[in-house]
């Protein structure tokens, strides 16, 4: 975990640099029982509303997605909602006053994704979103 | 492909406003009032959302009560093919209205007629009904998509859908009814002197060739894309700053709250316009 932990770190202040930046985090190999563990953070830079980031999962179809984790660690007045649709992991975060996101790291939740032949697969971002409060949409980046 | 598309903007629409100014809403692109030209209307029925009215789209829609109210337009061209697309709504109110009509250029002949009371759609070809006979809708005050398609050949498709998810069977005609008429006029509207209720239209498309396609509902900002910022601009809305695609994403009638978590449904399952 704390490899996991650190390798989080470091993302992190590199993405610094690339503000409305989201990152994955990939845990270290698979875990009996439970698969691979993922965290999903973001990089804020105090302008968005709105998140929507995508995580591709290669062979969806051959995966359950544990998606409690969903959320967890974001700021107090925001909601956080997972799915898995068409191969890939869809998070969205929204609030409904048009709050701010804090600038600084967010944390968006944990998911883990588990094969049934064990094997660990590499996921990736495949889309992100980052909307204003007048509903445009801010340029945005993933790291990963 | 020969496109004939009427916004309830019309050719005469000043440029839109945000804020406190009226948009501009407008019959004109349609034939003017006459006995031979739109039946009724006036100008005031060109309603804006800014004045509390139901739209689908943009800005604006048409709103008609009572029977024999109706936009016209007059096919320069007469069409042997005829693909067409409209947006309509029932205010719960009346008994029913024939919606749609489209006649030869004569107007002695209704080649296509599409009536609705509020729970079902029918649809007449050549005066004939068209199998199925009617189509069930589940709510009397949503916004519905119909979308015709027909050659005088004798082809002839009408597919239903609207109040966030019906999606029809399209009902097609069991038998082959060719035709030398065509289409050189099309009403839409409370078109039939039986017509009673209030009814909403919008979006009006038809073309020769390629069919027009419904609207992307949820697309609140009408960017083609179904999106977070979607339901931001649905919560603008609700504080006064108008969507200018469609943020009737469940299609009720009204942008409201559950709006956007019908956004946010369609975000969850990945989805996207249909091209």
């Amino acid at each position: 975990m704390n490899k996991v932990i650190c390798a989080g770190i470091l993302a992190l202040v590199a993405a610094s640099a690339n503000a409305n930046n989201f990152v994955l985090t990939s845990g270290d190999g698979v875990q009996k029982g439970v698969g691979q563990n993922f965290a999903l953070d973001f990089v804020s830079s105090g302008d968005g509303t709105t998140l929507v980031v995508k995580v591709a999962i290669p062979d969806s179809d051959k995966a359950s997605v544990d998606l409690s984790g969903c959320g967890k660690g974001l700021p107090s007045g925001f909601t956080g909602q997972c799915a898995v649709a068409k191969g890939d992991l869809i998070m969205m975060v929204y609030n409904d006053q048009n709050k701010l996101l804090p600038k600084g790291q967010v944390s968006l939740g944990m998911f883990a994704v588990k094969y049934a032949d064990g094997i660990a697969r590499k996921l990736s971002i495949s889309s992100t979103e980052v909307g204003s409060p007048d509903a445009v949409e801010l340029d945005s980046s993933a790291s990963q | 492909m020969i496109r004939f598309s009427k916004s309830l903007l019309g050719l005469s629409l000043i440029a839109c406003f945000a804020g406190s100014q009226a948009n501009a809403c407008s019959i004109s692109a349609w034939d003017a009032v006459g006995p031979q030209g739109s039946v009724g209307v006036v100008a005031a029925d060109a309603v804006s959302v800014q004045t509390g009215n139901s739209r689908y789209s943009g800005s604006c829609s048409l709103r008609l009560t009572g029977p024999s109210k109706y936009v016209q337009n007059t096919i320069a061209t007469p069409r042997a093919t005829y693909s067409t697309r409209m947006y309509v709504r029932k205010d719960g109110t009346g008994s029913g209205s024939k919606v749609f009509s489209a006649t030869n250029a004569a107007g002695t002949t209704e080649v296509i007629g599409v009536t609705f009371t509020g729970t079902t759609f029918t649809f007449n070809l050549l005066g004939a009904a068209v199998q199925p006979v009617a189509v069930t809708v589940p709510s009397e005050t949503a916004w519905y998509a119909v979308e015709l398609s027909w050659t005088n050949a004798g082809a002839f498709t009408a597919r239903v859908t609207g109040a966030g998810g019906l999606a029809s069977t399209p009902a097609t005609s069991t038998a082959t009814v060719a035709t030398a008429e065509t289409i050189g006029r099309a009403r839409l509207g409370n078109t039939n002197a039986g017509a009673a209720g209030t009814y909403f239209f919008e979006e009006f498309d038809s073309r020769t060739t390629q069919a027009p396609g419904r609207l992307c509902r949820g697309d609140a900002n009408g960017n083609g894309l179904i999106q977070g910022t979607d339901r931001t601009v649905i919560t603008n809305e609700t504080l006064g700053t108008f969507a200018s695609g469609q943020p009737d994403c469940n299609e009720n009638g009204a942008v409201q709250g559950t709006d956007r978590t019908c956004v946010s449904n369609l975000v969850l399952a990945n989805a996207t316009c249909a091209p």
